[in-house]
């Protein structure tokens, strides 16, 4: 191989990706089921392990800079190394997410959500890790066929979010307590709505990856409905 | 919190690395990207090229769009300087060498009986390796190739248009009659330039025009070439894959059979090549992992 240290090179990074990946993945579901447990001290942990994420996004996207400065990389090579580029960025705003919803469980101070919501909310985290897990499989597959499936997938977690959006408007609108709850209710499946989201933005960079075409994904129409996703949007 | 890591992509979990693609020497026709859409200064028509009974070069089909810049790359013996020789009909003067196929300026095969070679190399100019600036002043330099073509307008004028036009003029107006021999190496290339750009050419074929230059030098010239081809169709031979990436408008790839026979793999955009090559010979060889 005439570029032996620079293909390790190559790798090594790869797998930064993909270890930054699976860090939050465990994050969001850590995240809900911190929740489901009500474990404050979890919680707080979960805020603290995004530093761990953010330094190591901010760690590989220095050294994929460095590889591009200093190795000029062409055709498949610099598709890769921007996709990562790009997806260090889209994982480390999703380890912001599962912070935020660790940060909503310390504010909420001991007060149980609805076990019907929370079932959801867990529903929505196990989607969203499990279109994040098939993501960075289909990354390291060079998959575009299963990154198309997981943008597919993205309806899913919308419907479920709608489903808990039905659920804490339903409640007094004339309680302020009440109200604050649903809110932060409505923030943590917000959250992992948009960590879904950011899936498929990977999932893109994966087929731009593989085919060297910018994949043209439609927005979710929810996104365009005027209903409670834009309200956060 | 457990972390997991993969294994690297080009080997599996079990530790076993992937083979190497094989391929033959065909030319894949969906890698012949030619110009769309513009005026074509020269093409080339199943081109072949024999050194006596060595197939130097075979079958290659090449637009060359006017007033661009084409960068003929692919690694040595792959053919490359051999079809730019074509071009100008440079081949005619190594004895052995036999050329079959077209090679059109303007539309006129300029292999053909009829055609005057002396009158091809006006029209196609040609810059080579090594600045090779003749042992006379700077301006002589420039003036002669016009004046042995009988030109008979105002020698000093178009002497100041071509350094001009080289980018030299500034550095050498104070000293025309110094030695072309006393400039530095970037500077005599960018002479020789403009001695090529004094016949009023069509065409300037550059062979590795960089490779004897450092750095900035380089840079200068690959400058030049921006501005000159709003005049001029630039064709340029070159080793330096980044300098095909950022100079040339379109780029053809090269490659060399199983019997050292060179043959054309892909052309098509500079700017396609270098992100999303169709065949994977072009993508083994830009990334580095050629051979």
């Amino acid at each position: 191989m005439a570029r032996a240290l620079y293909d390790r090179e190559l790798h090594r990074l790869e797998n930064e990706v993909q270890t930054l990946g699976n860090m939050v993945r465990d994050a969001l579901r850590h995240s809900t089921d911190n929740l489901r447990r009500d474990d404050l001290a979890a919680s707080e942990r979960l805020m603290a392990f995004d530093r761990d994420i953010n330094s190591r996004r901010y760690r590989v996207e220095s050294e994929i800079m460095t590889l591009i400065a200093t190795q000029q990389p062409v055709a498949g090579d610099i598709r890769l190394l921007a996709a990562m580029l790009e997806v260090v960025g889209e994982l480390e705003r999703m380890g912001d997410y599962a912070k935020g919803i660790a940060t909503i469980h310390v504010r909420l101070a001991g007060w149980q959500m609805p076990s019907d919501v929370l079932d959801r909310l867990e529903h929505m985290a196990d989607i969203a890790a499990d279109m994040l897990g098939r993501a960075l499989d289909a990354f390291e597959r060079r998959d575009a066929a299963i990154a198309r499936a997981v943008i597919a997938d993205d309806d899913t977690i919308d419907a479920v979010f709608n489903e808990v959006f039905a659920a804490t408007i339903s409640g007094p609108v004339d309680d302020a307590r009440a109200i604050e709850r649903a809110n932060y209710m409505l923030w943590v499946a917000h959250n992992l709505e948009r960590a879904a989201d950011r899936v498929t933005n990977i999932c893109e960079r994966v087929i731009y990856t593989v085919t060297g075409r910018q994949a043209v994904v439609e927005e979710d129409e929810a996104t365009d409905r005027g209903d409670a996703v834009s309200v956060f949007g | 919190m457990t972390v997991q890591t993969r294994p690297p992509r080009l080997q599996s979990a079990e530790g076993e690395v992937q083979q190497p693609r094989v391929f033959d020497s065909t030319t894949n026709p969906e890698a012949l990207r030619a110009p769309q859409g513009m005026p074509m200064a020269m093409a080339t028509r199943d081109l072949a090229v024999h050194y006596a009974a060595f197939l130097a070069v075979r079958g290659v089909d090449l637009a060359v769009a006017r007033n661009k810049i084409t960068a003929l790359i692919g690694p040595s013996g792959c053919g490359k300087s051999t079809v730019l020789r074509c071009f100008n009909r440079m081949n005619d003067l190594i004895p052995t060498a036999q050329v079959s196929g077209k090679v059109e300026l303007d539309g006129v095969d300029i292999y053909a009986p009829d055609i005057d070679p002396v009158e091809v190399r006006r029209k196609v100019g040609m810059v080579f390796q090594k600045p090779n600036p003749f042992p006379k002043t700077i301006y002589e330099n420039v003036a002669w190739g016009a004046r042995i073509n009988g030109y008979r307008g105002r020698m000093d004028d178009l002497v100041e248009d071509a350094l001009q036009r080289a980018a030299l003029w500034d550095e050498v107006k104070d000293k025309l009659q110094a030695s072309g021999l006393s400039l530095s190496g970037g500077q005599q290339q960018r002479l020789c330039i403009a001695r090529a750009i004094a016949v009023r050419p069509e065409i300037i074929l550059m062979d590795e025009p960089c490779s004897a230059l450092d750095p900035i030098a380089t840079l200068r010239i690959e400058e030049l070439m921006q501005t000159l081809k709003s005049d001029y169709t630039i064709v340029i031979v070159t080793h330096n894959m980044q300098q095909a990436a950022r100079a040339s408008d379109y780029t053809a790839f090269f490659s060399v059979g199983s019997q050292r026979d060179g043959y054309l793999v892909e052309f098509g955009p500079t700017a396609e090549l270098f992100t999303n090559p169709v065949d994977p010979r072009t993508e083994d060889y830009i990334t580095g992992r050629f051979g």
